[in-house]
């Protein structure tokens, strides 16, 4: 993705904060400040964003611990705006959740399908590896609206005729979330109408095998029929 | 067209039709209290509320004052015949029109995409005010919003719109996390779907953070969505 903004907050994939291009380096502390207004549309308040901070410290050292990273942010350019006891991210910094999400619920829709669209950014999950309570939500969040909207753009794809670009948008679905059954689905589908049914059976068989070993099921009888069928009627 | 429209939903602010109309503080104040009472408040009532901590007279005078800059900005913003105070009738207010429309979710009516998304990005009644008489409004407003969004998840899963279900089940569940609801919707809805992983995922998401902030598990109800047992592989 490329911005007109000069700064950009990117949390998908991993942190990174972008000056004209250039990676910044940045301390632990200004990370998780950015981190928590990047991902909050509206102000956060201070009170607020010390005690999801620093949730093991009494509330005066949280916000003393505050303060002095605010004055850490400042230091590293000036990307928050301290409106009262508010705190927010200037408003030209570009942070690529918000891009991903307004992508996301286009495709969700499924009425308007972009001619070309950069499937980058719905590839990555949030911030994978932080394991920070006040992240698991919004990881969450993001996650199910990341895999939903690439499942339904597959399937639109699929429906519109073109396949190829619909197995490769399922195949990240599936990346997501091997034992998620809607993602295997959308790419058995489009391997279908693909006209790949070997790539279909294929698929099938190793998504049966891993939810086997992982969770002790079988897939629904839905899916199975789904591939059975085709695998019968390709033999004719 | 010139309507003149007032926000309360994130930070204030007046339009005349597309012109934003700048209103100071105390009448900001005084707007607000108006526009999220259905009925005339007396002036008396109004200055005791919205100035609290001078004597009557002080109040009464600053009421006086916020009413005549409402005057020279805005005239038609409130009706100040009598001894009652109230906002003006043609000036559409957000918070009614949320209201209407969350109501209407909450209720089971069926909303459009845009609708459904307008519901989820709404901000919070006036965030940044500390002020005592807001903060009934604003917990109802939030409990509606939550509500909505909650019966939005429930009902988008029926009709087999998964997506937009997920996305209004998981906003609930940030503007709330320990609503056991909502948790509850998203794990049916992903059992819908046929995402049995999901929904055990979901599940122990959700076990970890009862855990951690009250110290309880998941209700039996949460439990029997599942519909099974609760596999114990980690992962």
């Amino acid at each position: 993705m490329t911005y007109p903004s000069p700064v950009c907050v990117r949390l998908l994939g991993g942190f990174c904060l972008e000056v004209d291009g250039t990676p910044q380096s940045v301390p632990t502390g200004v990370r998780r400040v950015l981190t928590l207004l990047a991902l909050r549309d509206r102000p956060v308040r201070r009170s607020v964003a010390a005690g999801l901070l620093w949730p093991e410290l009494t509330e005066r050292r949280a916000g003393a611990n505050l303060r002095s990273t605010l004055w850490r942010v400042r230091r590293s350019g000036d990307l928050v705006v301290a409106s009262g006891d508010q705190l927010s991210l200037r408003q030209d910094v570009a942070v690529d959740v918000r891009e991903a999400t307004a992508v996301a619920r286009v495709l969700l829709d499924g009425t308007q399908v972009p001619a070309t669209i950069g499937v980058g950014c719905l590839a990555q999950d949030l911030l994978p590896g932080y394991y920070e309570q006040w992240l698991v939500l919004d990881r969450e969040q993001f996650r199910q609206l990341r895999l939903h909207a690439l499942e339904a753009w597959c399937a639109t794809l699929t429906a519109r005729g073109r396949t190829g670009e619909a197995v490769e948008v399922g195949l990240l679905a599936a990346q997501g979330e091997p034992l998620r059954e809607s993602a295997q689905r959308s790419l058995i589908e489009a391997y279908l109408a693909h006209g790949t049914v070997a790539e279909a059976v294929r698929r099938y068989h190793r998504y049966r095998d891993l939810l086997r070993a992982e969770l002790g099921t079988e897939p629904s009888p839905q899916l199975r029929l789904l591939v059975d069928g085709a695998a019968v009627a390709a033999r004719g | 067209m010139h309507g003149v429209r007032l926000h309360l939903l994130g930070e204030l602010s007046l339009w005349r039709g597309s012109q934003p109309v700048r209103l100071p503080p105390g009448s900001q104040r005084l707007a607000a209290f108006l526009a999220l009472r259905d009925r005339p408040v007396p002036r008396a009532f109004a200055a005791g509320t919205l100035w609290p901590e001078v004597t009557d007279q002080r109040a009464a005078a600053s009421l006086r004052s916020a009413l005549w800059r409402i005057g020279q900005a805005c005239p038609e913003l409130v009706t100040a015949g009598g001894p009652e105070l109230s906002l003006g009738s043609e000036i559409t207010v957000d918070v009614r029109e949320f209201s209407t429309i969350a109501a209407s979710a909450r209720a089971g009516a069926a909303l459009d995409a845009s609708a459904i998304y307008r519901l989820i990005d709404t901000e919070g009644l006036l965030p940044g005010w500390p002020e005592d008489w807001l903060a009934d409004d604003r917990e109802r407003l939030r409990h509606l919003r939550v509500d909505a969004m909650e019966q939005l998840c429930l009902q988008l899963g029926e009709c087999g719109r998964h997506g937009l279900a997920a996305v209004a089940g998981m906003a609930a569940i940030a503007a709330e996390p320990l609503r056991e609801s909502a948790h509850r919707a998203v794990i049916r809805l992903h059992l819908a779907q046929g995402n049995r992983f999901e929904a055990v995922r979901h599940y122990r998401l959700l076990h970890r953070m009862l855990a951690r902030e009250l110290g309880v598990q998941p209700s039996p109800l949460t439990r029997a969505a599942l519909d099974g047992d609760v596999p114990v592989t980690p992962r």
